[in-house]
């Protein structure tokens, strides 16, 4: 299908897409992803979510660029308001120590949501590796590296990456550089397990014998033609690394056991907040409300995702 | 079937071994040591306390000292909670967390799967948008919020529930909530999948058209087959409940597993990590083991000769 034609039809015709759509080679499973997203345009709270994951990353980003939001300095005290509630200069409050809490949130988002995409990006790149040498050679190779997957997978992340944290020296432990590793350590389990699947299942199709008969190289139809084809469930399971990587974060430096000041996370700020739980609840409340939000967000937009890509799971007749 | 269980249960001993091995080397080789928090004592008394547990002789002879004790079951002292010995910590820790685990678990089991079936009876109505959107609220909120709220609805505001400590069966309903919730979400996502998936067998249509009720049919057909693949995520369940343990503990000051895992990870308290983190390690085998004992007993065709 290309893509003009595509594009108009998919509004009134659903069917039409599907009886078109024929897989098999790199161009068209290109296709697959743009119909995938068309999809998912039509599903209006996923879409909502990726408008609001679009907004956060934009936030994020200028904020990381140098641009201010608010009038205030992330480290800047006030010693005239100390702990404050909401009010019109600072609509989240202020901290124990008068820095302006709406401030402090959008500074925390650069590390909460680069710490997400970051630890996505390294699950895509060992998970699809690992899980391609395994899906791909088969056999003896496959099940070794997988019983490996299988132990490392039934660890509970955050037990792992505490102890990875122990490894490390202190000071690298509670680095931001010490959460990547451990949670890119932890992550890429999944995309392994799902990408080796997907090679699996597409391994005997034709269109692989085909290009075998081509003679094209392990790596060109490997990278050509069969991640290509199982790029849909991969940006699915991608998209809920992030979410559990912001959780993960969050959830350890929340226990003391992740990033240390002057470091500042969502995580990092539901911590104060949570000392001051009984007088000052709002301290909590936004970074809790912001890390609830993204999280939802990026789960809402991965189901709708996964059902966008695999129209069989969706919700209805 | 049990020779089975106690061949996957046997296997325990060689991975914790390696588990064992692993952390203990690792935590050793890296800078920073159990002592150096404490503030400006003379160099003469940090080598005598580290004489005094063996922490001044080569990594190797303390490896093997330890591998020793172990093998007695002597998991060794820890150097924070001084004159407590690990086995006499985690005696006391294990049975608080095993309680709270529990108690989370059947909460999770006893919301979940009712929730995630009925979503999938009633697929596409407002029920089951109505429990999915719950359900992903619930996977959504980390467990330190769900706490927070809760301490501060029932314990801050309403003043009926403790809000923190082990005293008595009352202090148990809050952290029993909190750790039940993202767990019981898991499995209403999963049971709806995994039920409407049964639905769509020819032999449901079967059932329903020799005159079944639709109430048996679900509660008597599609849910033992459905449960299957609920079963299985025993394993992941109980990760999730560790984890859980340890945001749990931590927020309700509750002296079980997960607070004194913290606790001797931030202190740098060596053996009482190692001996928490085989707790851990035996706990998940186990939960492994038995998910596939139950395998064999829910689908016949999973039946091995072992």
């Amino acid at each position: 299908m290309t893509s003009g034609t595509g594009n108009l039809f998919v509004e009134t015709e659903p069917l039409a897409e599907a009886i078109e759509h024929t897989p098999p080679s790199g161009r068209i499973s290109r296709g697959m992803l743009r119909d995938g997203f068309a999809r998912l345009r039509r599903m209006p709270a996923p879409f909502t979510c990726f408008g609001i994951v679009v907004v956060l990353l934009a936030v994020a980003l200028l904020s990381s660029a140098g641009v201010q939001f608010t009038p205030y300095g992330f480290d800047q005290t006030n010693r005239a308001l100390l702990s404050a509630a909401p009010s019109y200069a600072h609509p989240m409050g202020t901290d124990e120590l008068g820095r302006d809490l709406l401030t402090r949130i959008i500074y925390g988002a650069r590390l909460s949501i680069s710490i997400g995409f970051f630890t996505a990006a390294v699950a895509f790149v060992l998970g699809t590796t690992y899980g391609s040498i395994a899906g791909y050679k088969g056999g003896k190779i496959d099940a070794f590296l997988m019983r490996g997957v299988d132990v490392a997978y039934s660890m509970p992340d955050l037990l792992v990456m505490i102890l990875i944290r122990v490894m490390l020296p202190v000071e690298l432990g509670r680095s931001t550089f010490g959460i990547l590793l451990a949670l890119g350590l932890v992550s890429w389990m999944g995309t392994a397990r799902l990408v080796r699947a997907q090679l699996l299942q597409l391994r005997h199709e034709e269109f692989i014998d085909a290009a075998l008969a081509a003679g094209q190289s392990s790596l060109n139809i490997l990278t050509k033609h069969l991640l290509p084809n199982a790029i849909g469930p991969i940006i699915v399971a991608l998209t809920f690394t992030v979410p559990s990587a912001i959780l993960a974060e969050s959830t350890l430096s929340f226990i003391g056991l992740g990033l240390s000041p002057p470091a500042c996370s969502w995580g990092t700020l539901a911590n104060d907040g949570w000392r001051s739980l009984r007088v000052h609840p709002h301290l909590i409340l936004f970074p809790s409300l912001f890390i609830f939000i993204t999280v939802l967000s990026f789960n809402i937009l991965g189901d709708g995702l996964r059902d966008a890509f695999d129209p069989r799971t969706r919700l209805g007749k | 079937m049990l020779s089975l269980i106690i061949k996957r249960i046997l296997w325990a001993i060689p991975v914790l071994w390696i588990v064992a091995t692993l952390t203990f080397v690792m935590v050793r080789i890296v800078p920073g040591g159990p002592f150096d928090a404490e503030k400006n004592l003379p160099p003469e008394i940090v080598a005598n306390i580290k004489a005094k547990y063996h922490l001044d002789r080569p990594i190797y002879e303390q490896y093997f000292l330890y591998m020793g004790r172990l093998s007695h079951g002597d998991l060794g002292v820890s150097y924070k909670y001084v004159n407590r010995t690990v086995n006499d910590i985690l005696a006391s820790a294990l049975p608080v967390s095993a309680e709270l685990g529990g108690l989370g678990l059947l909460i999770a089991i006893a919301v979940g799967i009712p929730l995630g079936t009925l979503a999938a009876v009633r697929r596409g109505s407002g029920t089951d948008v109505g429990a999915m959107l719950v359900a992903t609220i619930g996977i959504s909120v980390p467990g330190f919020v769900v706490g927070a709220v809760l301490i501060f609805v029932f314990g801050i505001w309403l003043k009926v529930l403790p809000v923190a400590l082990w005293e008595g069966p009352r202090s148990v309903i809050l952290p029993a909530l909190t750790l039940a919730a993202s767990p019981a979400a898991y499995l209403a996502r999963l049971t709806r999948a995994s039920v409407l998936e049964i639905l769509d067998k020819d032999w449901v249509r079967t059932a329903r058209s020799k005159g079944l009720s639709a109430r048996v049919t679900v509660v008597k057909h599609v849910l033992r087959n459905a449960l299957v693949p609920v079963i299985t995520v025993l394993g992941p369940l109980t990760a999730i409940l560790i984890t859980g343990s340890f945001v749990v503990e931590f927020i309700y000051a509750i002296p079980g597993m997960g607070r004194f895992f913290i606790t001797a990870v931030s202190n740098r308290d060596y053996d009482l990590i190692m001996g928490t983190t085989l707790v851990f390690g035996l706990l998940l085998i186990i939960t492994n083991a038995i998910v596939d004992a139950a395998y064999t007993i829910l689908d016949p065709r999973m039946r091995v000769e072992g």
